[in-house]
């Protein structure tokens, strides 16, 4: 199936290129290049004959003695501009033109209730916009009044016999005011004529802008000349290629196996916290090997709960891996400290009590065999551990981790005396109690000082309970004859647990 | 089929082409003709004057003045002073003419400190400018100058030698424009006119006025204490007496709104002393300024001389916690008549 449908795929990638090819490369790209050469043609237009002229010129006629732009009239077409304005009747006696820029509202205040003529704007590009207005207001009548060329509100004032000009860069709001004025100092014979000639004359105004900036049409159509020439080729070339399908990664899954899942992650993180709080229930937790987690998936990180870190554990598993012999070390050393300790460590202590039983038993059975002791005097002593054990049979190690003295002192002279030898059998064991548990109370505490004392009173309180003692501690060796079982293994932490339960007392 | 939808795909690419390259040509154009609407400014208020223009008519002003005090006439002064510091100007120009000096306060400096130009459209027109102070280090000078009407120019209305120490108000910068008061104007602890009146008040009835308490002392209201009471012990060595009496001038107050609610008010206050020598003897011109001005005059028991004080006051916002206050004031015998 497979291969007939890559068969058949292969078939219309051999067709399909072809017809898109066709059409790109016949159609697409000469149309794009067509049309890339038009714009630099017309750009080179455009820069050459099409260019936009430099000036503009507008012109109107009035007749009016006041002639003002409208605000922004001035700058409509460029910041400077020149305005000429002539008296069409020429050069006449009595009369001349004056000029001026100001502000809008002092021209409006000057012809105060007379009529003007004002500039509205650009009528085309060569005519100027005008229309007939009066000034509002009215004149004050006083005899200050100055003449036009002596005003103090205009910024510039020019004036002229016939015709004057005035080049300027105004600024915003600022406004042209053609004025025909009397000439001063022609008063006598041509007043009457000067009278006349200022009621109604007839003003030519221009005005005159450079283009300054001119618009540059042929730049957009260079550009886009330049880019239609690009994309001619583009569709000429890649365009006209089939897409290329894209492999997927992988084998046909591409999401990455994540090495950790969201659950175990979570569970890895919360696994301690749980795991103190139960400690206390069961000990099953603790049979575990410490490589594995709660869950007992692989891979996952080994939490390490600090506050449960026992070095005496540590060394008894450096110890293992060193001697072998030793196996039976942690479990006693523990117990001293678990009296005065929390109850986590002696946990942990019972928990690696528990991973050691093992090795312990065997040790242990080791040791029976090569000595074969009966049961000795350390057995009574053992025996106080016994009544605790049993009571302890199904509760926790934190009972077996209580610490308790008897028990644990028992517990510790056989443990300690498990250094020359292993059981309680040895005769040797109970000296070797004394100076060990004698040495004891030096790394323990106070419980553990009198351990020796203890032994004593504990073997008075025990001796009821010998036998059963004996019969606990006596199975490892026949323990051993038979093969572990699963509770030999439970009675030796029991055993252990013991020590520290008797200590309760 | 596949022809034909062919042949039309490439009919339409020539189409469209043909149509874009007919529309090109149209970018050739010079574009729209502009409209004044496009191009003129918001309605942001502009100040009356530019600097320049300011310093120009000041320019010119000053060298009217210079003119009259070469001349020692106050013939052509009319062109660029005006209100009552035509008065006063006129009276020490013939003062100086008969004394042969013009008196040192008449002084007017080149160089300003500050001006404030008004952006009002409207005219009058006001602009307050402070010079510096003189070469001689006398106090800067406040100087009012109107523009009546749009065909008139800009005169010197007033003239006020601040007081030593006096804080004037901050007013706008020229580029931005002041704003002109009026003399009615609301929001201040007292409108202009009535501050004006009430100072007259002080100034005629000194501490037993019933203003007194409204106005921070000034330089002003002791200098006339002391004078008053100095003719006095003179008037009372010949049991005679003497009376004065401030008017404000009607219509002649200019107002300037400064930047933090108050307003700077210059205002002409016109004064009579009256003196009246008593045991028949006769009353005398006080002062040289009086005397010149009297001239040759026969002098009688009771002797009138008429002042034309300018003063210029602070009237502060009603919200503020300062006085009015006198910060400037100028004051020039203009007739001294017998009676």
């Amino acid at each position: 199936m497979s291969t007939l449908a890559n068969e058949e795929t292969g078939e219309a990638v051999n067709r399909a290129p072809s017809k898109r090819t066709r059409i790109m490369r016949g159609i697409v790209t000469p149309t794009l290049g067509l049309l890339a050469v038009a714009c630099i043609v017309f750009g080179v237009l455009n820069a050459t004959v099409w260019k936009p002229s430099g000036g503009v010129e507008a012109s109107a006629s009035v007749e009016s003695p006041y002639l003002v732009t409208d605000p922004g009239v001035l700058q409509l077409v460029d910041d400077q501009v020149t305005v000429t304005a002539r008296l069409a009747s020429g050069r006449a006696s009595g009369v001349r033109l004056c000029m001026a820029m100001g502000s809008a509202q002092d021209a409006v205040g000057w012809m105060a209730g007379q009529r003007y003529e004002r500039v509205r704007g650009l009528d085309g590009w060569t005519k100027l916009d005008t229309a007939s207005e009066r000034a509002p207001g009215r004149q004050a009548k006083t005899a200050d009044q100055v003449d036009f060329e002596h005003s103090d509100m205009w910024r510039q004032v020019k004036c002229g016999a016939g015709s004057v000009t005035m080049a300027a860069e105004p600024q915003e709001g600022q406004v042209a005011i053609i004025s025909v004025e009397k000439a001063s100092g022609d008063m006598h014979g041509s007043k009457a004529a000067a009278r006349k000639g200022a009621a109604k004359p007839k003003i030519d105004m221009t005005m005159r802008w450079e283009h300054r900036k001119v618009s540059n049409y042929s730049l957009p159509l260079y550009i886009a000349g330049g880019l239609l020439a690009v994309l001619a080729v583009l569709s000429a070339t890649v365009f006209a290629m089939e897409p290329v399908r894209r492999r997927k990664a992988g084998g046909g899954d591409g999401r990455e196996r994540p090495e950790v899942t969201v659950a175990e992650a979570f569970g890895g993180v919360l696994a301690p916290v749980f795991s103190m709080f139960r400690r206390s229930k069961s000990g099953k937790r603790h049979s575990r090997p410490a490589g594995e987690g709660p869950d007992g998936t692989e891979g996952r990180p080994k939490v390490v709960d600090v506050s449960a870190k026992n070095m005496v554990a540590d060394q008894q598993a450096a110890g293992d891996e060193a001697t072998g012999t030793d196996a039976a070390e942690p479990p006693v050393l523990n117990i001293p400290s678990d009296r005065g300790q929390a109850d986590s460590r002696d946990h942990e202590g019972g928990a690696d009590r528990q991973d050691t039983g093992e090795d312990m038993q065997d040790y242990l059975a080791r040791l029976a065999d090569e000595v074969a002791v009966p049961e000795g005097p350390g057995t009574p002593e053992a025996s106080h551990a016994s009544p605790d054990d049993r009571e302890e049979e199904v509760p926790d190690a934190t009972g077996q981790a209580g610490g308790a003295e008897d028990a644990s002192a028992d517990l510790d002279d056989s443990t300690v005396g498990a250094f020359p030898s292993a059981d309680d059998g040895n005769p040797m064991r109970d000296g070797m109690h004394d100076s060990t548990v004698g040495a004891f109370p030096a790394i323990g505490d106070d419980a553990g000082s009198d351990g020796g004392l203890d032994d004593s009173t504990d073997s008075g309180e025990g001796d009821g309970i010998s036998d059963e003692t004996t019969e606990v501690f006596e199975p490892e060796g026949r323990t051993r004859a038979r093969g572990l079982k699963a509770g030999d293994r439970r009675s030796d932490g029991k055993a252990k647990g013991g020590r520290g339960k008797g200590g309760d007392r | 089929m596949i022809r034909t939808n062919h042949g039309r795909r490439v009919c339409r690419g020539l189409a469209a082409v043909l149509v874009g390259l007919t529309l090109l040509p149209l970018a050739a154009c010079e574009g729209e003709v502009p409209t004044a609407k496009d191009r003129s400014s918001s309605a942001t208020p502009q100040p009356d004057l530019t600097t320049q223009q300011e310093a120009r008519i000041r320019r010119s002003i000053v060298k009217t003045l210079e003119q009259a005090n070469q001349a020692k006439d106050p013939a052509g002064l009319d062109a660029r002073v005006t209100g009552p510091q035509l008065q006063i100007r006129s009276s020490e120009l013939t003062i100086a003419k008969s004394t042969g000096n013009l008196d040192p306060k008449t002084t007017i400096p080149g160089q300003i400190a500050q001006t404030v130009i008004p952006g009002d459209s409207g005219w009058p027109r006001s602009v307050f400018a402070i010079t510096t102070t003189t070469e001689d280090q006398q106090s800067k000078r406040l100087l009012v100058m109107n523009q009546a009407s749009a065909r008139e120019n800009y005169k010197l209305w007033g003239v006020a030698r601040l007081f030593q120490g006096a804080q004037l108000p901050k007013f706008p910068v020229p580029t931005i424009g002041a704003q002109m008061g009026a003399a009615d104007d609301k929001g201040l602890k007292e409108t202009p006119q009535q501050a004006v009146e009430h100072y007259a008040d002080v100034l005629q009835h000194g501490k037993n006025s019933k203003y007194a308490k409204e106005f921070s002392s000034d330089y002003l209201r002791d200098s006339i204490g002391k004078l008053t009471d100095t003719v006095q012990q003179g008037i009372d060595a010949n049991k005679g007496e003497q009376k004065q009496t401030f008017t404000p001038e009607k219509g002649q107050i200019r107002v300037m709104r400064s930047s933090d609610g108050g307003d700077l008010v210059v205002a002409q206050i016109n004064s009579v002393w009256t003196r009246k020598a008593g045991e028949g003897r006769e009353s005398l011109p006080a002062s040289d300024a009086e005397k010149a001005l009297f001239g040759g005059g026969q002098a009688t028991s009771t002797m009138k001389v008429t002042y034309v004080n300018v003063i210029a006051i602070y009237v502060p916002s009603s919200s503020s916690s300062d006085p009015v206050k006198a910060v400037g004031a100028e004051r020039q015998p203009v007739k001294v008549e017998a009676v």
